[in-house]
């Protein structure tokens, strides 16, 4: 023991074991977590956990201990800044870490010391900083600049008079212990000390700079104070870690004080007009929000100069005006586009541990990952894949002896592949598994009690595929940990749905089973329908809408009293828009009347409006409380003239109002 | 009467240790502890201490947003941050968010009470 003082050992060893194994525990968890969804916060605990060991360790005396997990600390703290790409080898050398531990808390529970050799464990945590170590250690430092947020320190004496109020100007010179753990952090106590005794008027090296390399544990400072020198001699030495202090007092009333001044103030400007190291970097960060401010700020510009043009049709000015701001707000857009790598490259990771976890062969292939989408519509991505990945692996792929009975490749493969289609990405994930059973969908949907008997009769094998999207269900007869009982397959087509994208599922029993996402690249501006229902204005996502029609009065039939048109193979169901948003007993049809058709979970509805009036590139904006809390509206735009237009959310308002 | 303290730590071991160090000098009267940010800054309310020693990493909220919140509610307490080694740049912060001074684990006894009566001292003067 380093302290006399510590005398209840025995005690803090209890303690000691007790939380150390709890701690080791949880890193476990947390790295198991980190191999499903490594999350800031999953890095956070377990740099915290290894962090608390490593303090009580040290406090203790087992230096082992205090090492391993020390080093452990590192390489989470490097994670938690992104610096090191976690992979299946630093997973492993982490957990051989945890399990060396855990053996030599045992041995320190059983003979009160352990001998165990830690040094391969040290050696291999050692690689992987200096691994890191590799890549520039610029970003780090800066974090830590970022971190600091130092205030400026205060402003050279600016004249005369405040000088002679304050009356002593004194030249502090302080300095570090050699032996001081935080020299830096020493001379920041220091200089916020003598901030609290009088006004700094200047510092060498500057505050900003006692945390940089050219801290040298020196700081020399001009104080102006009221405070005498002894008092201030008395104050100062009472901090710790410092070897020696002298305050010189520079004569208030000699004429060197301005002069005095005067050189601060010059030599001050000169170290200001060094570059900052921030100003080398070529790229900067920024929060996203900011970035979704201009770009709403800019779309916001397109609309108002769109009502501009309106009103000013011939004016060049205005015309040009449009045109550059559409290239701003288009680059500004383009700012928040990311390679889709960005996502998948979690992926291989997922499969790699699901099928280990399985005890299937799978592989991952994927397509097209260079393709940019939206960083708010990958991030809504990552839930769904996962999901349908997870899906893929434990429902899909089957067990190698299975596959090689079926003259299959021993080897499953899950497809993942994106590519471009129009203004919108298709996402596919196939899998070669043993597919869908229709047969089975509906049977086990109608024993679920997800839809009657009569009702599932009706369903195309598109639509009977797609039960699978309801709550609740599962085909697998066994609850299986890692997909669950198709818990989230409803997540996923609701994700998908609030993207404004599809959903659809292609499969042939035994050979593959497809799902097809059909998403937009980005949510800011999207094209819709406007329609007019009642009088008024809806706009409608055009990637809700399957396609616009005239009807027949003639061609509408009745089953069960519900008008009906037979369109394409299938039966659509015929609803008045403005009805059904009112709550209101609809009315009869026109001769000819104008219906847009959307696609729900297992029916096609042809909403009757009194006009189609145009396609057009909106902003959706959201509805502030309390609108915001009626769900069948997405959002809100404006228009060209600055009228509102609600948008409607056709799947909530079909969920809502008619299922 | 002696000084009140807060001890606000994680680690039951740590805050043990500080307790009994404290206690036994006879200079302080250990008024309460916490295990995170946010149960310190909710025992500061209760307990009005005038010292708090705080860790610096810890899960719920940080010893340095714990600060800050704290010295919102009252600037003329005297926060004095508990560190590990390697972890200066926290302690940096800590200082610039208010903490008077900082202590490094692993400590002695003779240390925490000098920096600790230094702390208390100045803030007697002013």
């Amino acid at each position: 023991m380093r302290d006399e003082g510590l005398n209840n050992v025995q005690r803090y060893r209890a303690l000691f074991l007790q939380e150390a194994r709890e701690y080791l525990q949880l890193i476990s968890t947390q790295l198991l977590q980190l191999m499903r969804e490594p999350t800031d916060e999953v890095y956070y605990e377990l740099f915290r956990l290894s962090h608390s060991i490593k303090g009580m360790a040290a406090t203790l005396g087992f230096s082992d201990v205090k090492q391993v997990s020390h080093a452990m600390e590192d390489v989470f703290a490097r994670m938690k800044k992104h610096l090191i790409q976690v992979d299946e080898s630093i997973l492993s050398v982490m957990f051989g870490a945890v399990d060396l531990l855990e053996i030599m808390v045992a041995e320190i529970d059983a003979s009160g010391s352990t001998s165990k050799d830690v040094s391969s464990v040290l050696s291999a945590l050692n690689e992987i900083l200096n691994r890191e170590s590799q890549s520039p250690s610029q970003p780090e430092r800066r974090q830590d600049l970022e971190l600091i947020v130092p205030e400026q320190p205060a402003p050279p004496i600016p004249d005369g008079q405040q000088l002679q109020e304050t009356r002593f100007l004194y030249r502090i010179d302080i300095t570090i212990a050699s032996e001081a753990s935080f020299p830096a952090a020493r001379a920041v106590v220091a200089y916020k000390r003598m901030e609290e005794l009088g006004k700094i008027s200047k510092c060498i090296p500057a505050f900003e700079e006692i945390t940089g390399p050219n801290f040298h544990k020196h700081l020399s400072c001009y104080l102006v104070t009221s405070q005498t020198a002894v008092d201030l001699q008395s104050e100062l030495r009472g901090l710790s870690d410092i070897d020696a202090i002298t305050v010189t007092p520079i004569d208030p009333h000699s004429r060197q004080i301005p002069a005095a001044a005067a050189e601060i103030e010059s030599t001050n400007t000169v170290e200001e007009t060094r570059p900052v190291e921030i100003q080398k970097l070529a790229t900067v960060r920024i929060d996203t929000r900011s970035l979704d401010g201009i770009v709403e700020g800019l779309g916001e510009l397109l609309i108002l100069n769109a009502q501009v043009q309106d009103s000013l049709p011939e004016v060049s000015e205005v015309v040009r005006l449009h045109s550059l701001t559409q290239k701003l707000y288009d680059r500004a857009l383009d700012l928040r586009m990311l390679p889709f790598a960005t996502l998948s490259s979690r992926f291989p990771r997922v499969i790699h541990d699901l099928s280990r976890q399985l005890h299937k062969a799978v592989e991952l292939k994927v397509e097209g990952s260079e393709i940019k989408l939206d960083k708010s519509v990958l991030d809504e991505l990552a839930d769904p894949l996962i999901h349908l990945l997870r899906n893929a692996v434990d429902h899909g792929i089957e067990p190698a002896a299975f596959r090689i009975s079926k003259g299959k490749p021993e080897t499953g493969t899950i497809r993942m592949k994106v590519e471009k289609d129009g203004d919108r990405v298709r996402v596919t994930v196939e899998d070669d598994g043993k597919g869908l059973d229709p047969v089975l969908i509906r049977a086990a949907a109608i024993r679920k009690g997800i839809i009657t008997e009569k009702a599932a009769s009706f369903l195309n094998q598109h639509e009977t595929l797609m039960l699978i999207c309801r709550p609740g269900f599962s085909t697998a007869n066994e609850v299986s940990d890692i997909s669950g009982r198709g818990v989230g397959m409803d997540v996923v087509r609701d994700r998908i749905d609030e993207l404004g994208g599809s959903f659809k599922i292609y499969t042939t029993p035994g050979k593959f089973t497809r799902f097809e996402l059909l998403i937009p690249f980005t949510v800011a501006i999207i094209p819709a329908l406007l329609v007019r229902a009642g009088g008024l204005q809806f706009a409608i996502p055009s990637s809700r809408v399957d396609r616009f029609l005239m009807i027949r009065r003639s061609d509408v039939h009745y089953t069960q009293g519900k008008p009906v048109v037979f369109y394409e193979n299938s039966t659509i169901y015929v609803e008045h828009l403005e009805s059904i948003l009112n709550h209101r007993a609809p009315g009869g049809f026109e001769e000819e009347f104008p219906v847009f058709i959307t696609e729900h979970q297992n029916r096609r509805i042809a909403w009757n409006v009194d006009e189609l009036l145009e396609q057009k590139q909106i902003m959706l904006k959201p509805l502030g409380e309390p609108l915001g809390s009626l769900s069948c509206y997405s959002g809100a735009t404006v228009l060209g003239k600055g009228e509102v237009i609600p948008v409607l959310d056709m799947e909530q308002l079909y969920r809502e109002r008619l299922q | 009467m002696n000084p009140k303290v807060l001890i606000v730590d994680d680690a039951l071991f740590m805050r043990s240790m500080i307790r009994d160090i404290l206690t036994t000098s006879g200079l302080y009267q250990v008024v309460g502890e916490a295990a995170n940010g946010k149960e310190a800054v909710q025992k500061f309310h209760q307990l009005q201490p005038a010292l708090i020693t705080m860790d610096i990493v810890m899960p719920v909220m940080d010893g340095i947003e714990a600060t800050r919140q704290i010295l919102k509610l009252d600037p003329t307490v005297k926060v004095v941050m508990v560190s590990a080694l390697g972890q200066e740049p926290l302690v940096i912060e800590s200082i610039a968010a208010g903490a008077k001074d900082f202590i490094v684990k692993p400590f002695s006894t003779e240390k925490v009470l000098r920096v600790l009566g230094q702390i208390m001292k100045s803030g007697s003067s002013q």
